[in-house]
């Protein structure tokens, strides 16, 4: 699985400790997230989402969805 | 906030108390038993490390444990209960052959559980929980 976390905070002016903080996690999970290390659970992922205003598909991407995969 | 001054508390009471073994042994300390108090101060270290870093991340306002530490742990522990079983058959098939103490595998086993759960646990903290 990969997801575009970085790319999204990027975007909208976040710090890895502000996006804990929303999401109500440890700064450390985001890092492990952001490294591809942890595939979080379906509420984390429904929350960080949210507080990109996107959907969890737009944010998190599965097999051939991956860009560069095939 | 208590449960990451009771990871500092039950490490300080470890640490009192091998201090009061220490004193109370009389006669000079063997290999084994060096190593059973330095792997004691190991174990000590962590709990204190661990203590602290949650008091840390208390004060700049995150949980002290969200779901990916809980799956570090909950993997850290099966994991070396796993593996445990393993060491607990070698302990037991050296009784016979090494002509061990009971009293000795109790403890080597005891400290052996617990170097497993802190090798498991900061394995997973370093690589992550890809799988889970």
């Amino acid at each position: 699985m990969h997801n575009r976390i970085k790319e999204l905070r990027a975007r909208y002016n976040l710090t890895q400790d502000d996006l804990a903080n929303k999401v109500k996690v440890r700064r450390e999970t985001i890092v492990f997230l952001e490294k591809g290390k942890y595939n979080p659970s379906l509420k984390l992922a429904h929350d960080i989402a949210v507080t990109f205003d996107s959907k969890i598909e737009d944010v998190f991407l599965f097999g051939d969805e991956i860009p560069g995969s095939q | 906030m208590k449960k990451s001054w009771l990871a500092i508390l039950i490490s300080a009471m470890v640490l009192v108390t091998t201090i009061l073994w220490l004193m109370n042994t009389k006669k000079p300390l063997s290999i084994p038993e060096i190593s059973q108090y330095g792997v004691i101060l190991v174990l000590v270290g962590l709990g204190v490390y661990v203590g602290i870093s949650r008091l840390k991340s208390e004060k700049r306002g995150e949980p002290p444990e969200d779901e990916l530490s809980k799956k570090i742990l909950q993997k850290a522990s099966s994991t070396a209960y796993y593996i445990s079983l393993y060491m607990w058959l070698a302990l037991a098939y050296m009784i016979d052959t090494q002509k061990l103490e009971t009293h000795t595998v109790i403890g080597t086993g005891i400290l052996g559980m617990a170097i497993l759960f802190a090798v498991c646990w900061f394995f997973y903290k370093v690589r992550g929980m890809k799988d889970a």
